[in-house]
């Protein structure tokens, strides 16, 4: 089985899909019959040798292109791929992944899968599994055509760090004259990300039982008070009363914090596996049919906001007694 | 300028608590009892769709918009709601397989609409359905009509005669781009997007209009290309301790004092604020 | 003499200490309304006359102090449990009026399974009680969609009904005994006996009294036996109301008594089981108790219905899912704010009750009148869902888009009209305008029409039991005819 795994060497988050490619490899790909080599696409923007030590195989294709575009990506795949020995390609996690290797896959006639968790191979079969039915059921599909084209999910894979050593082999292709056209009248509007919810270690997510805007920027501010992190569930920030880049789940941060309370959240498995990573969840929801409760390692049946201005006083006397 | 918003109707999942989740023949999961309803991307994509069909009203050259699914039983009351918001056409394609997992089938249904039957400037479809998931029917759809495919659009407006703007939502922030048509938008997360309510007298005007109906064998239906084999439910459990007391006061006090103050995270030799 | 806010506050503060008495200017707006009015307050709007003070009563002697001196003073009182009230029974509609919050008094006293009966302070929420009797294989029986956050002492005062009465009852077939302190300060305690014939019954003084004549402390309910396991579910979709009434009461007459015994229309039927009842009207049964009665009631039912060829069954599975989802809990309270707030869409309800041979027409000319004559309706059905031998109950339930007015005329703009066409056909037709959910403060204009010449009785109960005038002002008796 000869696989290659695809990466954008400028992504904002290169080092942490390559590392998730890498675990994935190590999980699902190690046997003698297996190798793999990583496509990696750099524009003029990228530090090459930076990107170079993401490369989660030893053996690299080092590609110039003219931008990230989709139809950049595949223009190259195309040009690269001219022999079409490759049985298996490996995308990361993130929308431009599973993007590009649906697309692929159509060009080459192939199989698709997005957000896969594992891969189990037999001599006749090539199954992948992953999550549907709103992240309550795990799902195992036979890919029945070669190429596979698989992008991976966010959650649910165990990452490794890559050691730094001295690639096997580096091939070099300059493909720059690819980029594809600018979209006319565009105009790129950059955001202020909030902190990095994935690296927080303390953690409060409010949910909609919260019932308001106002009750969750009340949150918010509790949460920071207590030195904690603030994220919030889909209903929660589809109704826009927090910004969608504090969005814990599913289709946002999928975080792995020491500690996690989960105020107000009914706990949908499309929202736990945001969580699902927390050494500690404490669940704090009036309504004792919730979900969560069954999920979370404390949990108290409470009105939340009781609980978390209760809880901000005893927190906040245990620091002031420990400086005094 | 013709817009097309393609939607699935679902059973409400979220509905299904404990031993529901159950997986017979290994396949197979009994939602039948459950309402149908529109997953939000759908809402979202239907929503804005209309808000946008709505504004070009009083212009020359007002757009036209059909609402089409592919469904089986169930469909009737939302697509009459549809009807009375109002949609100005609405297509259902009667299907009685299973089409949980079948993006292949569904692309192919819609790109022979569009190819055969009633040519489209836009498709607008949700990023993905609640059950299967697969995020791909946009994409394939985009391929096997060669047209221009724009993801994680949060909003659309009219940008003048006859072009669009769309914003799209990013890592790292929001792109707003005018659009050539013909192209595929995937509606991603766009907040405060609902579909309003239609009321009594347009339900009765409006949502008794005829429903395009088409019988399935009228496409060309493609071999999916990745087969289900399996089903089995995720469970999340711990160890759910319950912390009780006199009041909020006994309670965060106990909390605090059995779960917190020994974690790394308040142990002051690391407390980093 | 009119006391002065500080005053009361003051007062107050005397009687039962500073901790109890509440003066936090979002808990007076909020403590100012009930239900009825939760479209104008989700926005933040308080029409009615802020209350002086919530005064959290810990005690019996509590209330008996607070009522004294309310009562000396001439300052009207609201009581309250669960502020669950959909009415606004809860209103405080004259100034600086003292809101009497029972939800703290909230222990289960006594759980007496040889005399099938428990005892429970006012502020005992009815899921807490059902819960622990549950769990020792006994039920109140009561379950009115507001059960995880209702309370004994408003579940009485309101004369309440759950939805399963049509076996267990409503609240008035329930209650044992009962403590209630007047407003002079006197505390009366009714014994708790399963029959007296020593003069009328006086516990029908205090159930139903809507906080009018009285503050109930304590109750005694009746517990039954649970046997969840015997449950049988039984669904039909047919084509017309009529038909359904007519089912009904055969169940009825026949003498069937399962728990639940429902009939919804088209519209309010579409917006629960569209996904089996599309264009159709649904009837729903829920028998229950031990095997053998359960068993006959629920076969007797099928028999019934199946003379009638329009009724297609239904499988009980999907019976069974809708039920278990019925009771409002605080997320889908939180839920409905944010849509309300999103959608500018809202429903609200009337019930009303009436004899066998005049339902139908009720509820004919009822549709007929609300769907021309009120705008922006969204949605427009009906419900029976509490039946008895000689009639039943119908729920009216609309929805409608708030267009073209602020919040805080969203009432006189639809429901307040909606409500006076029911009412006025109902009682025109000879049924009651108010089933079960009390009169409360919006409609006490029908209150003498209701009532004809037996008004006189209702009337000398508030001169005998509140001649000063303090007791939830505004509620069953409108204001300007103190």
């Amino acid at each position: 089985m000869k696989f290659k795994v695809i990466l954008m060497g400028k992504s904002k988050n290169l080092t942490a899909q390559a590392e998730q490619v890498y675990g994935f490899i190590n999980s699902n790909l190690q046997d003698e019959d297996a190798t793999g080599s990583t496509v990696l696409l750099v524009t003029k923007e990228a530090d090459p040798s930076f990107a170079l030590n993401q490369a989660p195989t030893d053996n690299v294709e080092r590609v110039r292109v003219g931008d990230y575009h989709p139809e950049t990506i595949l223009k190259g795949l195309q040009k690269l791929e001219a022999a079409g020995d490759t049985d298996l390609y490996l995308f990361p996690f993130g929308v431009l992944a599973d993007e590009v290797a649906v697309r692929w896959a159509c060009r080459i006639n192939g199989s698709s899968l997005v957000q896969v968790k594992s891969i189990h191979r037999s001599r006749t079969e090539f199954q992948a599994k992953k999550a549907v039915y709103a992240n309550h059921v795990m799902a195992t599909f036979r890919m029945t055509r070669r190429p596979y084209c698989i992008s991976l999910s966010k959650d649910g894979i165990a990452a490794a760090s890559i050691p730094i050593r001295e690639k096997a082999s580096i091939e070099e292709h300059d493909l720059s004259e690819l980029h594809a056209d600018r979209p006319s009248n565009s105009e790129w509007m950059p955001e202020e990300p909030a902190s990095d919810l994935e690296s927080a270690r303390f953690l409060v997510v409010g949910g909609r039982g919260m019932g308001s805007a106002g009750a969750c920027r009340e949150l918010e501010k509790k949460a920071n008070s207590i030195g904690a992190d603030f994220g919030a569930s889909r209903p929660v920030v589809m109704s826009a009363w927090a910004h969608m880049h504090r969005l814990v789940g599913a289709s946002g941060s999928i975080a792995k914090p020491d500690l996690c309370i989960a105020a107000a959240v009914s706990g949908a498995a499309a929202f736990y596996v945001g969580i699902a990573n927390s050494k500690k969840i404490i669940a704090i929801n009036s309504d004792d049919r919730a979900p969560i409760l069954k999920a979370a390692d404390v949990v108290i049946v409470e009105d939340y906001k009781v609980i978390m201005d209760a809880l901000a006083k005893v927190i906040l006397e245990a620091k002031a007694d420990e400086k005094a | 300028m013709k817009i097309l918003v393609s939607f699935a109707i679902e059973p409400e999942i979220e509905r299904l608590v404990g031993d529901d989740w159950l997986v017979e023949n290994g396949l197979e999961i009994d939602t039948g009892f459950l309402k149908p309803m529109l997953n939000s991307y759908d809402e979202s994509a239907l929503a804005m769709a209309l808000k946008l069909v709505q504004e070009s009203r009083n212009r020359p050259n007002p757009m036209v918009l059909t609402a089409f699914t592919i469904a089986a039983k169930g469909a009737g009351p939302i697509l009459r709601t549809l009807n009375a918001l109002p949609f100005d056409q609405i297509v259902h394609v009667d299907h009685r397989s299973d089409i949980r997992f079948a993006p292949r089938t569904v692309a192919a249904i819609l790109s022979q609409y569009v190819q055969n039957h009633a040519h489209q400037d836009v498709l607008i479809l949700g990023q993905q359905t609640s059950i299967g998931a697969n995020a791909k029917t946009p994409l394939l759809v985009a391929e096997m009509l060669g047209w221009p495919y724009i993801a994680g659009v949060i909003r659309i407006a009219s940008a003048d005669s006859n072009q669009l703007e769309v914003i799209c939502q990013v890592a790292g922030g929001r792109l707003r781009q005018q659009i050539e048509t013909p192209c595929v938008l995937s509606i991603g997360d766009a907040p405060n997007t609902f579909l309003r309510v239609p009321t009594l007298k347009d339900r009765m005007h409006l949502g008794q209009r005829p429903i395009t109906e088409m019988p399935m064998d009228l496409f060309d239906l493609p071999r999916e290309t990745e087969v289900l084999t399996n089903l089995e439910i995720i469970q999340h459990r711990r160890s759910a301790v319950s912390l009780v007391g006199q009041d909020p006061e006994e309670i965060a006090q106990k909390l605090f004092d059995q779960h917190l103050k020994d974690t790394a995270i308040f142990r002051s030799d690391l407390d980093r604020r | 003499m009119t006391l002065a806010r500080q005053e009361i506050v003051a007062k107050l503060i005397e009687l039962v200490g500073k901790d109890q008495v509440v003066t936090d200017e979002t808990v007076l707006q909020d403590s100012s309304v009930d239900r009825f009015r939760r479209f104008e307050a989700f926005h933040g709007i308080f029409q009615m006359p802020v209350p002086a003070a919530v005064v959290q009563v810990k005690s019996t002697q509590d209330v008996a102090e607070v009522l004294a001196f309310a009562n000396a003073n001439k300052v009207n009182v609201v009581p309250r449990t669960g502020h669950s009230a959909t009415e606004g029974g809860l209103e405080t509609a004259l100034e600086n009026s003292i809101v009497v919050d029972g939800s703290g008094m909230n222990k289960v006293l006594n759980i007496d399974p040889t005399n099938m009966q428990a005892t429970a302070q006012c502020g005992t929420s009815l899921q807490e009680l059902d819960d622990r009797l549950r769990e020792i294989g006994y039920t109140t029986g009561h379950s009115p969609q507001s059960k995880p956050i209702a309370q004994l002492g408003g579940l009485v005062a309101t004369r309440s009904i759950g939805q399963l009465s049509t076996m267990y009852g409503g609240i008035e077939d329930m209650v044992v005994g009962l403590e209630a302190v007047f407003p002079d300060g006197g505390v009366t305690r009714i014994k708790n006996v399963p029959r007296r014939a020593a003069g009328p019954d006086i516990r029908h003084v205090i159930i139903g009294n809507e906080g009018a004549l009285c503050f109930i402390t304590e109750v005694t309910v009746k517990i039954f036996k649970y046997f969840p396991e015997n449950n049988r579910f039984l669904g039909y979709t047919l084509d017309n109301m009529k038909t359904g009434f007519e089912i009904l009461r055969e169940v009825m007459v026949q003498g069937y008594r399962p728990s639940v015994a429902r009939l919804y229309d088209v519209e309010d039927g579409a917006y629960h089981f569209s996904h089996f009842a599309d264009g159709k009207c649904v009837l729903i049964f829920v028998a229950e108790g031990v095997k053998p009665i359960a068993d006959a009631t629920a076969n007797a039912i099928e028999d019934i219905v199946a003379g009638y060829a329009e009724c297609e069954p239904v499988a009980p599975k999907l019976i069974e899912n809708w039920f278990a989802n019925l009771n409002w809990d605080p997320a889908k309270l939180a839920e409905e704010k944010a849509e309300i707030m999103e959608t500018k869409n809202i429903c609200n309800t009337t019930e009303i009750s009436a004899n066998w041979g005049i339902i139908h027409d009720i509820y004919e000319v009822c549709m007929q009148r609300v769907r021309e004559e009120i705008p922006d309706l969204t949605l427009l059905g009906g419900h029976s869902s509490h039946s008895y031998l000689n009639g039943t109950n119908l729920y009216f339930v609309y929805f409608y888009n708030v267009v073209d007015c602020g919040p805080e005329e969203e009432l006189t703009k639809y429901h307040l009209p909606i409500k006076k066409i029911i009412v006025e056909e109902t009682i025109k037709a000879g049924g009651s305008m108010c089933h079960h959910h009390g009169v409360g403060k919006h409609r006490t204009h029908w209150i003498e029409a209701e009532y004809e010449s037996s008004y006189y009785i209702l009337k000398q109960l508030k001169q005998a039991f509140d001649p000063n005038g303090i007791m939830n002002m505004g509620t069953i008796f409108p204001l300007e005819k103190q």
